[in-house]
């Protein structure tokens, strides 16, 4: 094989491998052989500007796609939960399994499982939260218990900055209420399924940096708020 | 405060039937899976079924992920199965196409997108009509920011035929801005 036709193929070689050289995922072997082609081919270094504006676009059009609607995580939660209800326990439902649970356990007071011990910690603190919201800390919101989840919401009760959290599985109707009250949050909605509650930050449509910010605070009680996560208007 | 669990400790979680989890997960995968598919299959509808589809698979198939890759090469190799399975059945059922137009097909040309955007909007207008392979592949490095060894192993091709789609379809842009007036200066 001939000098130059080498040099071609080691050109093109090295050419295929810009793209990668550019956003930083070449091995070390690859990165070291483009940057010395690089340092003797100056030439080619225009190629690196071409390929910028070529990410730059192709990001922009990705960004341009928008991103999947803020119920797509409950909709999940939800086929989940009855997969694991229907393969791992056998039970139809969550009440079901409760149900099964609580009469396993007033039968046997110690090695209670855990899966059964979770879903009972995360029924009864669903129904504490709900008896807590009718009964007064959060006066604005027509919720009671189970039946919260799938009741209608008045169109008044949609307005305002709203996100999606679940609390600490230990975590106390009190130090919940307290939590919240601190910050003026209030339970809008919930819990749906993975016990998963809609939060009203405020009645208002917060700016970015307010949400951000009683965001921050609210994840600070880590020992009360399990995640948050953003949700629609 | 604690440091966020990685991906893997996440993935870990769920393959103990962990639900808690998931949230925490598709927080961080969910947007970057519906770009990719939907730029895929070209129906929203379409791609916010198959993110479900793909989150389904993550929380079934967790306990077989073993970190020889990162959790978003696996996520999206998932996802490229679902959405070229997706796509075979819409073809097989000779869909009409006009149901499959959610993302705007761009159908001005690049010359005319020239005229009214410039240079900019006329690369992306070309970007989007490149044939599907090799755009899905300039999308996975760009975007997804995957290396060769990632993007083989997400479209489950060669490493060398993964380089070689990402330099023609490199040229092919530059052919079809040249046709719009634009050169490039390369190839």
């Amino acid at each position: 094989m001939s000098t130059v036709m080498t040099q071609e193929m080691e050109r093109e070689d090295i050419e295929m491998l810009l793209p990668w050289f550019v956003v930083g995922k070449l091995d070390a072997a690859d990165q070291g052989r483009v940057e010395a082609f690089l340092a003797t081919h100056p030439d080619m270094r225009m190629q690196l500007d071409l390929i910028e504006a070529e990410r730059a676009d192709v990001t922009l059009n990705n960004e341009a796609v928008g991103a999947p609607p803020a119920d797509a995580l409950i909709r999940l939660m939800g086929q989940i939960e009855s997969q694991s209800l229907a393969s791992r326990s056998g039970f139809a439902s969550v009440s079901g399994m409760v149900q099964s649970a609580l009469e396993w356990l007033g039968n046997r007071s110690a090695l209670v499982p855990v899966a059964a011990t979770a879903a009972i910690a995360l029924v009864v603190q669903a129904g504490v939260i709900g008896a807590l919201v009718w009964h007064g800390s959060a006066a604005d919101v027509r919720i009671k218990g189970f039946e919260t989840a799938s009741a209608p919401v008045a169109a008044a009760e949609q307005l305002g900055t709203f996100v999606m959290a679940g609390f600490a599985p230990g975590a106390t109707a009190q130090q919940i209420d307290k939590s919240l009250q601190s910050l003026g949050i209030t339970i809008a909605d919930g819990p749906g399924p993975g016990g998963i509650y809609r939060l009203r930050l405020s009645q208002k449509a917060l700016g970015d940096a307010e949400r951000d910010m009683l965001v921050t605070a609210l994840k600070s009680n880590a020992g009360v708020i399990k995640f948050v996560l953003p949700a629609g208007p | 405060m604690s440091e966020p669990l990685s991906d893997n400790e996440l993935l870990a979680g769920l393959a103990k039937g962990d639900q808690r989890a998931m949230p925490m997960l598709f927080a961080r995968h969910r947007t970057r899976v519906f770009r990719f598919v939907l730029r895929r299959v070209r129906s929203e509808a379409m791609a916010e079924e198959l993110v479900n589809e793909v989150f389904l698979a993550v929380w079934q198939q967790a306990g077989k992920f073993e970190g020889k890759s990162s959790a978003s090469t696996w996520m999206l190799s998932i996802a490229h199965n679902k959405a070229v399975s997706s796509l075979r059945k819409r073809r097989e059922e000779s869909m009409d196409e006009e149901q499959a137009g959610a993302i705007p097909d761009d159908s001005d040309s690049a010359e005319t997108t020239l005229a009214k955007g410039g240079k900019a909007a006329a690369l992306r207008v070309c970007l989007n009509k490149l044939p599907d392979d090799q755009r899905v592949v300039m999308d996975l490095v760009y975007y997804h920011e995957q290396s060769v060894k990632e993007v083989a192993e997400i479209l489950g091709i060669p490493e060398s035929t993964v380089k070689t789609r990402m330099f023609y379809a490199r040229k092919k842009l530059s052919e079809m801005l040249k046709l719009a007036g634009i050169d490039r200066g390369w190839p």
